[in-house]
């Protein structure tokens, strides 16, 4: 028997089968990671398996509850500052799965829980893979999210393991596959029950330790595999057809923004015959080490510590049942994710007619996730019986929470505030699913103003993972706290932000939209305004999404942000003409800035037309603006706008705002958000070309007072120092 | 004994089977009014001891559907839950155990109801492919299944209709509509005077509908599979329903002698109804206004082929075991499963000798007034899903009490098998 003492991560238990069990319990940690430390125990631990001829197995188990390994400590990973550095370390994590791999004991890990990243490529490096049938168990390589690649073998071992095509498709979708799938393509050897864990594997180790039982198990990674994908990927022009696939699929999907899938691509077409842990150390050091890289692992983090936070004082409302006013599209939106969170939510509004329209959107995202195989129909059922309709306030006397959705209208608002708070008991928060209207004009309707907010979603509520959390004036701690687990408790991302016109996310974006309305006024043609803006990394162009959004929503929301920022927000004349007569008001209409029929969409002249006036022959003046005009135009209003709101306090810091603009529009993930990119620019240019932009186009982009600020000496927005071009850390 | 009261109630929308709520599974129709019921009442879910449901034809996928009602309801996993089962009088049933519980103050909140789905009762294979099937399961070898499947012959596929089977006395051997038809000749009720009373059963509920007064004790539904539309009105009630339409139907039980249509009896129907009973020290409690209270009630039991007649007995039981007298009801809710069976109840409240032969009194029963008779229509018109209406007519009862500003009523109906159900309701 060896003992360790229980400050360590690994401890080794030999028990009198000649089994031993490795298992992994990282102390102070609410998951395990690996970092230096936690390898170099591991192979403390290898080395004494390796002299103790005692024990014939070793099984590798996780002592955390329904989870197994997460990863690399992504900690440690984001200090590392140099590509010797970061090839260190993956050559460290190469050479103790080594070890494990070339032990003569059998090994074999045994999986409970999420097993990702550098969890997954210690598990390839044992004989077998066991999981068990538990929900939480998964298995998988998300490295690329982060945009780099497995670097610890996975590149190596896992299409030997389960074939090119399916490894290639885990490894460049970074999505984790369940038990029952891994078991299905060969990824895991055996299904067992966590119940029966030690009995279980047991048995297995003794059918492995047969030939019989071994040659079994082998033959059937073989068996599950595709005949047709076996054969065409015994052959060289087999693979390359395949590799080629896959990167045209990469490029289609990433538009060349993102090179770790690429590099994915690469290393593993490179090593299939011949493999070369070398290769995929090179290129995950060249990887870690990319702006990219860094900001998508930056924007990772900070998402991960708003989603695990939880309410450290204790204090505020567990919301156990919960109500839904207006039964919109942004109503049973919001009522699905209640519902979806296991919440009962009353859905009410003034006909019965909305209330089932409603229920019916809800119903049409749960229709998806069951279609989608993330929920069955059963489950579906049950999620559809806690959402009940209403037209009266009946059964609001007992619910927790309320989220009023109705028009965006103050008169309308406050009088439905003021109809809530008559029927919900004291302790029941309020908040108001606004997108531009004041919170504290809006309390004021209410005798309790201390428990109402505003908690902004954000459309469709099923996909956008973010929510802002807008306290005001006279709103309690409490219901601050209580809203933001209700928030987590959906499986979004709450982002507490401050009381002002479009709060933080929108405040920022419209500009970049208005902005665009106003090149597209000046002549710009539409598609050029759009593709430059996705060239630059956003999902979609900035006129594409006003359609998407719904022009009359966009220009509500464009006319209260001028109404209270006064010129720089500012909506140009032709939007209005655009908008004017109901019927160009984007996608749901048929046409917008582009005509959409059966799934295609083009220009629309008329939109043209009507923005310019009259004057068709806007385009002379629009060729004479250049691209990179365009694109700093759009950008950099945003970024100008996102200072202005880091000084007035509106997000806590820069960290929170880029989180806030990449989950709420999508802003180009591996740029790191809008105040990342800022700083990676170069503040000092920023600020000289915003004072360019302002002498040729308008006031509106003289540059805030931070960013000159800023740019003039003082420390970046995270607190490195601002101009060192490129993103480099002091 | 703790007096029982009845704080609220509500129901589904009745809509005929194969209809709108083809695609609601009675346990989802249960739920639906369960859940609507506790948050018309106000009342924190937890709170409640018990859900008892009365269900015909359980769903093969929800046995002990009033459990499986109780979770959909979102009620906690704590709740108990039992199915009882009366046939016609299940939903009545629901109540009076649920009463039995309250009064013997072994529990004090307890939701009771009935609910049916017609539309979904299955179609059954017969005792020959369930052998084949069984057969080829138990079949080891491919010689074996092969023998088995040999057996086959297409005959094997026709199905038995489920509804069919349920609406049939398997003792007397007689379907509901043929006992209806042997009550049309015991006392000789002419097809004019049955349809007159559908006439009359339509234009009550026809009317109730339009002052708005069933909306009252009616929920909207939100039906799947789509979830888009809300039902929110029974479906059976016809505003242009006249003699002459009714005149021109066949009899559909006996097509050469008889008189009992599809227009003059209750169309199968799908439908739930939920009451909340609760005893007076718990309503106290928990500040709860009570819509009136359970009172006596009484089951009787007669012959299969005259089950129609249910009501009279089981009320001669109810008046002798207590001091009431027929004139004692403000109100009468008698179940329509037939117009001539209702007409045969009202011939026999009124008849001495009927009293004297069959009741073991000397006098009447008392006639029933029709002005205090079903006033706002009945299963004729808006269709009787058998497992909810007992919940129905006792709901119907109160808030038509309350609606009145009048005391007490009676409801009352026939149960296949040969029973009868009575129920005495109170205004608070």
């Amino acid at each position: 028997m060896i003992a360790h003492s229980p400050k360590t991560a690994w401890t080794l238990r030999l028990d009198d089968d000649g089994i031993a069990w490795l298992t992994f319990d990282r102390p102070g940690h609410r998951v395990n990671t690996f970092g230096r430390e936690t390898l170099d125990e591991l192979e403390a631990r290898l080395d004494e398996v390796a002299a103790d001829d005692s024990i014939h197995t070793v099984v590798v188990v996780s002592g955390k509850p329904d989870s197994f390994i997460a990863g690399a400590d992504l900690e440690e990973f984001s200090l590392i500052h140099d590509e010797d550095q970061a090839r260190a370390l993956s050559e460290r994590g190469q050479e103790v799965f080594a070890k494990l791999a070339s032990l003569s004991q059998t090994t074999i890990a045994v999986i409970h829980g999420s097993c990702l990243g550098g969890g997954l490529e210690m598990a390839l490096a044992c004989d077998y893979r066991l999981v068990t049938d538990h929900k939480s168990t998964s298995l998988g390589l998300p490295e690329v999210n982060l945009g780099i690649i497995p670097g610890w073998g996975g590149t190596q071992r896992l299409p030997k393991l389960i074939g090119l095509a399916p490894a290639l498709k885990i490894i460049l979708t970074g999505k984790p596959v369940s038990a029952r799938k891994a078991f299905r393509m060969g990824l895991a050897d055996g299904i067992v029950a966590e119940a029966f864990l030690a009995d279980h594997t047991r048995r297995f180790v003794e059918r492995v330790r047969t030939d019989a039982g071994r040659r079994d198990v082998l033959a059937r990674r073989r068996r599950v595999r595709s005949r047709v994908q076996r054969a065409i990927e015994a052959t060289p022009p087999g693979r390359a057809l395949m590799l080629r696939a896959a990167r045209k699929n990469v490029l289609r999907k990433t538009h060349g923004h993102y090179p770790a899938p690429l590099e994915a691509i690469r290393v593993i077409g490179e090593t299939f015959v011949h493999p070369s842990m070398r290769t995929e150390a090179d290129a995950l050091a060249r990887l870690a080490c990319t702006p990219i890289s860094r900001n998508l692992v930056r924007i990772f983090r900070s998402s991960q510590q708003l989603k695990k936070r939880s309410a450290k004082d204790g204090s505020g409302v567990r919301v156990g049942s919960a109500a839904v006013v207006g039964a919109g599209a942004m109503g049973g939106g919001i009522a699905w994710a209640l519902s979806n969170a296991g919440i009962p939510v009353r859905l009410k509004d003034i006909s019965w007619e909305a209330v089932a329209q409603g229920t019916s959107s809800a119903a049409a995202m749960f229709a998806g996730k069951v279609k989608r195989r993330r929920m069955t129909a059963g489950e579906m059922n049950l999620a559809m019986h806690r959402i009940s309709g209403t037209v009266e306030y009946t059964g609001f006397g007992h619910v927790d929470a309320v989220i009023e959705a109705v028009v965006e209208n103050m008169d309308i608002k406050r009088q439905v505030l003021r109809e809530i708070e008559r029927c919900v008991p004291r302790h029941a928060l309020i908040m108001s699913n606004t997108s531009s209207l004041s919170i504290d004009e809006m309390a004021a309707a209410l005798r309790h103003p201390d428990r109402f907010l505003g908690l902004h979603f954000f459309n469709p509520v099923n996909l956008m993972q973010l929510v802002e959390v807008v306290p005001g004036e006279k709103t309690s701690h409490e219901a601050v706290v209580s809203a933001c687990e209700l928030v987590r408790s959906m499986g979004k991302i709450p982002i507490v932000v401050g009381s002002c016109a479009g709060f933080l996310v929108n405040r920022i974006l419209l500009p970049y939209i208005i902005e665009s309305a106003a090149m597209f006024e000046e002549g710009v043609p539409v598609e050029r305004i759009d593709r430059v803006l996705v060239e630059f990394g956003m999902p979609m162009g900035a006129l594409a999404l006003a359609d998407e959004v719904g022009l009359d929503v966009g220009y509500k929301v464009a006319k209260v942000l001028e109404h209270a920022y006064g010129p720089r927000m500012r909506v140009p004349d032709g939007f209005g003409r655009i908008v004017q007569d109901g019927t160009t008001i984007g996608k749901k209409s048929g046409r917008g800035f582009y005509i959409y029929d059966s799934g295609n969409k083009r220009p629309n002249d008329e939109a043209r037309a009507l923005a310019s006036n009259g004057h068709t022959a806007g385009g002379s003046n629009g060729e004479a603006i250049p691209d990179a005009d365009v694109l700093d135009r759009a950008i950099l209003v945003m970024v100008n706008e996102a200072a202005r709101c880091l000084d007035e306090g509106i997000a806590d810091d820069a960290d929170a705002l880029d989180l806030a603009m990449v989950m709420g529009t999508g802003f180009a993930p591996f740029r790191g958000g809008v105040m990342r990119y800022a700083q990676e620019r170069g503040l000092r240019e920023v600020v000289e070309r915003l004072g360019e932009l302002a002498s040729k186009y308008g006031e509106r982009f003289e540059p805030a007072p931070l960013l000159v600020q800023l740019a003039e000496g003082g420390p970046g927005f995270d607190g490195s120092v601002a101009n060192g071009k490129g993103g480099e850390r002091s | 004994m703790s007096p029982v009261a009845i704080i609220e109630g509500v129901r589904t929308p009745f809509c005929k089977a194969g209809g709108r709520f083809r695609h609601v599974a009675a346990d989802d129709l249960g739920a639906a009014v369960v859940r609507e019921l506790i948050a018309r009442s106000d009342v924190p879910p937890g709170q409640v001891d018990e859900v008892i449901f009365g269900c015909v034809a359980q769903p093969p996928h929800a046995s002990n559907i009033a459990r499986v009602i109780a979770l959909r309801a979102g009620l906690p996993v704590e709740t108990i839950a039992q199915t009882v089962q009366r046939n016609c009088a299940s939903g009545i049933q629901a109540v009076t155990t649920g009463a039995m519980l309250i009064e013997a103050g072994r529990a004090d909140l307890i939701v009771a109801g009935g609910t049916e789905s017609m539309s979904q009762i299955p179609l059954l294979y017969g005792p020959e492919m369930s052998g084949l099937l069984m057969k080829l399961a138990r079949a080891k070898t491919v010689k074996a299944r092969l023998r088995a499947l040999m057996g086959f012959r297409p005959k094997f596929l026709r199905p038995i209709i489920g509804l069919q089977l349920g609406l049939t006395d398997p003792v007397c051997g007689l379907n509901m509509g043929q006992t209806a038809e042997v009550l049309a000749r015991e006392f000789v009720i002419t097809r004019e005077e049955q349809d007159a009373f559908a006439l009359l059963s339509h234009e009550r509920a026809s009317a109730a509908m339009e002052r708005g007064d069933l909306a009252d004790e009616v929920m909207p539904l939100i039906g799947m599979p789509t979830y888009d539309t809300a039902i929110a009105e029974d479906d059976g009630p016809r505003k242009d329903q006249s003699l002459s339409k009714l005149a021109r139907l066949r009899p559909y039980f006996d097509r050469h002698a008889g008189s009992v249509t599809i227009g003059n009896a209750c169309p199968v129907t799908d439908g739930a109804a939920a009451v909340l009973l609760c005893s007076d020290r718990k309503a106290k409690e928990l500040g709860l206004k009570p819509l009136g209270h359970v009172r006596e009630w009484a089951y009787a039991a007669l012959a299969g082929d005259r089950m129609g007649l249910g009501p009279v007995y089981a009320t001669a039981k109810l008046l002798s075991r207590t001091r009431r007298t027929m004139r004692d009801f403000d109100l009468i809710e008698l179940n329509e499963a037939f117009a001539a069976q209702v007409i045969a109840n009202e011939r026999a409240f009124s008849s001495a000798r009927f009293a004297r032969e069959h009741l073991g009194r000397d006098r009447a029963m008392g006639e029933i007034d029709r002005d205090t008779l079903n006033v706002n229509g009945g299963a004729i018109a808006m269709g009787h899903p058998v497992g909810a209406t007992g919940t129905r007519l006792i709901l119907t009862a109160l808030k038509q009490l309350r609606r009145t500003g009048k005391g007490r009523a009676l409801a009352t109906l026939c149960v296949g098998g040969g029973q009868g159900a009575a129920i005495v309701l109170e205004a608070a």
